[in-house]
């Protein structure tokens, strides 16, 4: 219903691309396929949509139209090469930081592109967990990868950690936007790493962005103070007020009718 | 200060006044608790109107700054965070209380002539009061603010023929925006105030003009009466003393209430967050929508329903007002509080 006011709606946000894609799925799975698995990925979670990767018009009347390559930009399926140039648009350092590692200077029929790890179209939100033996040991021994891993968890749990305690506050009703600045800043630090695959270089940062932590944690800590005493304000004022109501019975009565 | 009380005496006549109105002023004294709830919706339209006032010094309506100009608030201005909390949680607290109000009269058949126009009044602030959170809801322009507003004026929408151009005029174009925002701002602190207190002071009028009902059961010769002051004003004080404690409870130990996560986060028209629903008190009318198949008949349902709540006194023209000697009347007031229970829940949790 483009157009319409109705159609702004609260449903998770879809287009003409997935539609169609969808609509052709008993003609051909592999058409289907993508949409239904972008469904599960933090891409929807996110309001990535198909046109944001592929190009194309998402609200193309017909296929012709939503896969015009001059009008609508359409680039289907990129190739491999072209993968990190198409999601760099959008994680530029991490982009950065993989077309200096070995990962795309290794030769070219070795080269493993963002989808090699990330998978294509049901990508979840980038864990260490990606770093596995049984990903990584597809192309090469997994002795290196794990190293880089282990000095990668620690600081890693320290960042959950941290971000679980600023999400309590946030569910207290805390303005926690400053702390989430920082977090998602020392976050986003620490998960390029991933694509630097420089043992050293990871060892590094690793440190730190662990001592970074610790200066947030106590942050977020004064804030966990600040809710604690308003709690105790809250709850010796509410004990207060509810004598006072006591008060106002036994005086009522005292009255008599 | 005996010297200035009787200076003031002699130029405004006062002590006749209290008299008049609170000492010598005289009422049934078998009032119930539940009669005092009209004293505690006027204490917290007090509070909405202080802290109303106090937020306003800072509030900027514009999309673009209004979220950080809310959390600026919260975070820098000493009690800021309380002043809000107080403001949200109270709007809560009023449309229950409201509620309990009006069930009170319902069961006790305080709505019967020659209370018609009390009634009326009381529904239009019922009315106004639910218009007043909608539009205070989106101010703060965060994501559940805006979608949560999103989707109740698209409820509007269900209307046939002129549903569409009814969301549009509620929002003042085709998705909720700056000129909502606007619209939404001035109707909330400089329309609906005055009105509000208009329609109270009228409501208040009524009553002092008809006299407060007195529970049913006791035949009205033989109703005892004390004085409003200090007998009544102590009964209402003790349920005023006993909502602030709920009130502060929700402020101090649950504001996620009125401030989830979704409501910490400014609004982005381009992402809607999973799972948004409109505030409790309208969740309801959101799930009869989304229950029955027509959509038009989901709206006509509520239409009738509300018409018909606006109409009571001059449909049930009955002199009985025994609860249990209207056994269809109560059977009706049973059932439709639990299917508004029921469809709350529901919303809830679906």
């Amino acid at each position: 219903m483009p157009g319409s006011a109705r159609a702004e709606g609260a449903t998770a946000p879809e287009n003409e691309c997935v539609r169609c894609h969808l609509e052709q799925e008993e003609e051909d799975e592999n058409l289907a396929k993508p949409p239904k698995e972008w469904r599960q990925s933090i891409h929807h979670e996110n309001s990535i949509m198909c046109n944001d990767c592929h190009g194309g018009s998402p609200i193309g009347k017909d296929e012709e139209e939503a896969h015009d390559e001059e009008d609508a930009e359409f680039i289907g399926a990129p190739a491999d090469d072209d993968i990190p140039g198409v999601c760099g648009e959008c994680h530029i350092a991490v982009h950065e930081n993989y077309m200096k590692s070995k990962h795309w200077l290794t030769k070219k029929e070795k080269r493993p592109v963002c989808t090699t790890c990330h998978g294509a179209h049901l990508i979840k939100e980038a864990t260490l967990d990606l770093i596995n033996e049984k990903t990584c040991s597809e192309c090469h021994k997994y002795e290196r990868s794990k190293r880089i891993k282990v000095a990668m968890t620690a600081t890693e749990d320290k960042l959950l950690a941290l971000e679980n305690r600023i999400h309590l506050l946030k569910s207290e009703g805390m303005d926690v936007r400053s702390l989430d600045q920082t977090h998602f800043a020392q976050r986003n630090l620490f998960h390029r790493l991933s694509h630097i695959l420089d043992l050293d270089e990871v060892i590094r940062i690793a440190e730190t962005v662990g001592k970074d932590t610790e200066l947030l944690s106590n942050k977020i800590g004064e804030q966990e103070g600040v809710l604690s005493r308003r709690r105790l304000a809250g709850g010796v004022l509410t004990a207060f007020l509810l004598l006072g109501a006591l008060g106002m019975h036994f005086a009522r009565k005292s009255l008599g009718e | 200060m005996g010297k200035i009380a009787d200076w003031v005496e002699e130029r405004v006549h006062y002590r006749e006044l209290v008299h008049s109105q609170f000492t010598g002023y005289m009422v049934p004294a078998n009032l119930n608790v539940w009669y005092s709830m009209g004293s505690v919706l006027l204490m917290l339209i007090g509070i909405q109107f202080a802290t109303g006032i106090l937020l306003l010094t800072h509030y900027i309506p514009q999309t673009s700054h209004a979220f950080n100009s809310v959390m600026d608030l919260s975070e820098k201005i000493p009690f800021g965070w309380l002043i809000r909390r107080i403001h949200a949680i109270a709007a809560n607290l009023f449309v229950l209380v409201l509620m309990l109000h009006m069930l009170s009269v319902l069961i006790m058949g305080s709505y019967k002539k020659p209370r018609e126009l009390q009634w009326i009044s009381g529904v239009v602030l019922f009315g106004l009061g639910l218009f007043a959170c909608l539009s205070g809801y989106l101010l703060p322009w965060s994501q559940l603010s805006y979608w949560a507003t999103t989707v109740a004026t698209n409820s509007a929408g269900s209307v046939p023929i002129i549903g569409d151009d009814m969301v549009r005029w509620l929002r003042g174009g085709d998705r909720v925006d700056q000129t909502t925002l606007g619209r939404f701002y001035a109707l909330h602190v400089s329309v609906l105030p005055p009105l509000f207190t208009f329609i109270v002071a009228a409501h208040l009028f009524l009553m002092r003009r008809v006299g407060i009902s007195a529970p049913p059961g006791i035949p009205k010769e033989q109703v005892k009466k004390v004085p409003f002051f200090p007998h009544f004003v102590l009964e209402d004080m003790r349920a005023s003393y006993f909502f602030l404690a709920v009130l502060f409870v929700g402020v101090f130990f649950v504001p996620q209430i009125s401030f989830p996560p979704d409501a910490m986060e400014p609004a982005d028209p381009l992402f809607t967050p999973p799972h948004i629903k409109p505030e409790w008190y309208f969740l309801a009318n959101y799930q009869l929508l989304k229950v029955v198949p027509n959509e038009f008949l989901g709206i006509g349902l509520q239409g009738l329903g509300g018409a018909l709540l606006l109409l009571l006194p001059f449909l049930d023209r009955g002199q009985e007002r025994r609860p249990l000697k209207r056994p269809l009347f109560l059977a009706v007031v049973v059932a439709s509080l639990a299917g508004f229970i029921g469809l709350t829940v529901w919303g809830h949790l679906s």
